[in-house]
């Protein structure tokens, strides 16, 4: 079983890393909170615990602990920063540097609705396959592309209104 | 990120060229961020913390093998650390000695001699008895649920330890998730509606149960019981607005079918029993609430019959779709006054409970 689930972690800890940097913002946060969540997930199964489903149930347990760390701390969205006047011309994304069109996009992203910004974020900065988007969130993949379709209308608006 | 095509969802006549320019343009910005991933140095590291972390935590307790009887009885013995002697609780579970135990193991709980052949035995007859894909989701529903009672019952008894709620929690998902699969099925069929009838009665259930709960934590002295109570609300909550998400896809799909008229009457029929279910237990329990709850139930009540009189009126104006969401809200209005009266008696009933076992205290399901 010790085989297996580092086999598990050596195929998923990139994606479940992205998954939560996408989240938080913040690297080394992103780190901690996967290394916790696969800690988590061994204590379950060393207990006898089965999971039919490790990679969903993987990026559930990351989720919840992002979940449960922004309610503990009142974590500053990019937008928050922005409204309070900063006005990065690079590095919105830790020591990553964007560009102020894609700095836009990301900020019309945060104006949508929860699962619009998260369908989007799975798709375009994880990069994960309509399939994954829909194993991961129980939709089927045609509601993905519905959402994605949806998610791309509003974007458009909000940054032509901008 | 490969393919520029948004997925399965074919693209409208109505697309023009400029709104396909501005999604390859988000598409493109999107693309070209930084890609974030984890050195290779990062990854060998947290791996050595991972393996070391593994080494201090062994396993306790190998999986066991599923669809073994006798397996899952020893699982449970040792869990429940059972004080009888294991081998003549086996003689008993294994003879069966008729009507009587299986009527005597109906309000078993974990820990108790009769407990395993509640679940094995008496539970197993009832999902053999299901005749159709509906009654075998709700069959499992049933089962979920009876899991989720126990809870609340031990938790009265503030004997709920973290043991028995993880496995009791543990059994609860399987079930739930037999009864998804069951409900997938249904779903197959095209029967969109029975299937999101199907998670609807399963969200009230848990609304209801995430209203005992949440009155037992309420009352309990004890911190263990409390923690392990609200931790159970949080899971139900997340299964609730699972479940919910699942059946707004479904609904989307019904409004959409050819026969959407006959999926709305039979939504207004369904409403309408609710409503009349509601309302007699009202009649008879009106005079045990506080005035406070009882105006609060006649509002609800109202409010749901004000909807499904404006249903009706979308029937009769061919608006299917607005229709069958107006019902949704009557029933959610329905069921409001229900965990309403649901809460109530709770408050007023529990110490009675907890002196009078083996009491059922789902009297109010059981009436639904």
């Amino acid at each position: 079983m010790k085989h297996e689930f580092l086999r598990a972690y050596d195929e998923y800890a990139d994606q479940l890393f992205r998954h939560a940097y996408f989240r938080v913002y913040d690297r080394e946060l992103a780190m901690d909170l996967m290394q916790e969540a696969f800690q988590n997930i061994w204590v379950y199964l060393s207990k006898g615990h089965e999971i039919s489903k490790l990679r969903a149930f993987l990026y559930k347990t990351v989720r919840n602990l992002v979940i449960t760390h922004l309610r503990k701390k009142k974590q500053m969205s990019l937008e928050e920063l922005m409204e309070k006047g900063f006005q990065p011309s690079v590095d919105t994304m830790g020591k990553y540097r964007i560009d102020l069109e894609a700095q836009r996009i990301i900020k019309a992203i945060k104006k949508l609705p929860k699962k619009y910004q998260e369908i989007m974020t799975m798709r375009y900065m994880e990069e994960l396959s309509f399939k994954e988007i829909a194993t991961l969130t129980g939709h089927t993949e045609n509601l993905v592309g519905v959402r994605i379709n949806r998610a791309l209308s509003k974007i458009r608006k909000i940054l032509n209104i901008n | 990120m490969g393919c520029e095509s948004i997925g399965p969802f074919p693209r409208s006549g109505k697309y023009s060229i400029l709104t396909n320019v501005m999604d390859k343009h988000i598409k493109n910005q999107l693309k070209d961020l930084p890609k974030i991933a984890l050195t290779a140095e990062e990854k060998v590291l947290m791996r050595e913390h991972l393996t070391n972390f593994m080494s201090n935590n062994p396993v306790v307790n190998k999986p066991r093998a599923r669809g073994k009887f006798l397996s899952g009885l020893w699982h449970v013995f040792k869990m429940q650390r059972l004080a009888i002697n294991p081998l003549i609780a086996v003689v008993v579970i294994v003879v069966g000695v008729g009507s009587g135990t299986s009527l005597a193991a109906q309000t078993a709980l974990p820990g108790d001699v009769l407990y395993p052949y509640k679940i094995h035995v008496n539970e197993n007859v009832k999902v053999l008895l299901a005749l159709s894909v509906e009654e075998e989701a709700q069959a499992a529903l049933d089962l979920a649920e009876e899991r989720l009672k126990e809870a609340a019952k031990l938790a009265a008894e503030d004997k709920l330890s973290a043991e028995i709620k993880l496995e009791l929690k543990a059994k609860f998902k399987q079930h739930a998730r037999n009864a998804f699969a069951k409900i997938d099925l249904v779903k197959e069929d095209k029967k969109y509606s029975n299937a999101s009838d199907l998670l609807a009665d399963f969200e009230d259930r848990l609304r209801l149960h995430v209203s005992t709960l949440a009155s037992v934590k309420a009352k309990s002295k004890d911190d263990i019981t409390r923690s392990e109570v609200a931790e159970l609300v949080t899971d139900l909550e997340r299964e609730i607005k699972l479940s919910s998400e699942t059946r707004a896809t479904l609904n989307a799909q019904v409004i959409v079918q050819p026969d959407v008229s006959k999926a709305v009457e039979g939504k207004l029929k369904a409403v309408e029993n609710k409503l009349d279910t509601t309302q007699k237990l009202f009649s008879n329990k009106k005079a045990s609430l506080g005035s406070n709850a009882q105006a609060q139930v006649e509002a609800q009540i109202e409010a749901a019959k004000t909807k499904v009189i404006e249903g009706q009126a979308k029937i009769e104006a061919d608006a299917y779709g607005d229709a069958f969401g107006i019902f949704q809200e009557a029933q959610k209005e329905a069921q409001e006054a229900l965990i309403i009266i649901h809460e109530e008696e709770t408050n007023i009933g529990i110490e009675a409970e907890v002196d009078l076992k083996p009491v059922d205290s789902n009297w109010i399901l059981k009436s639904i």
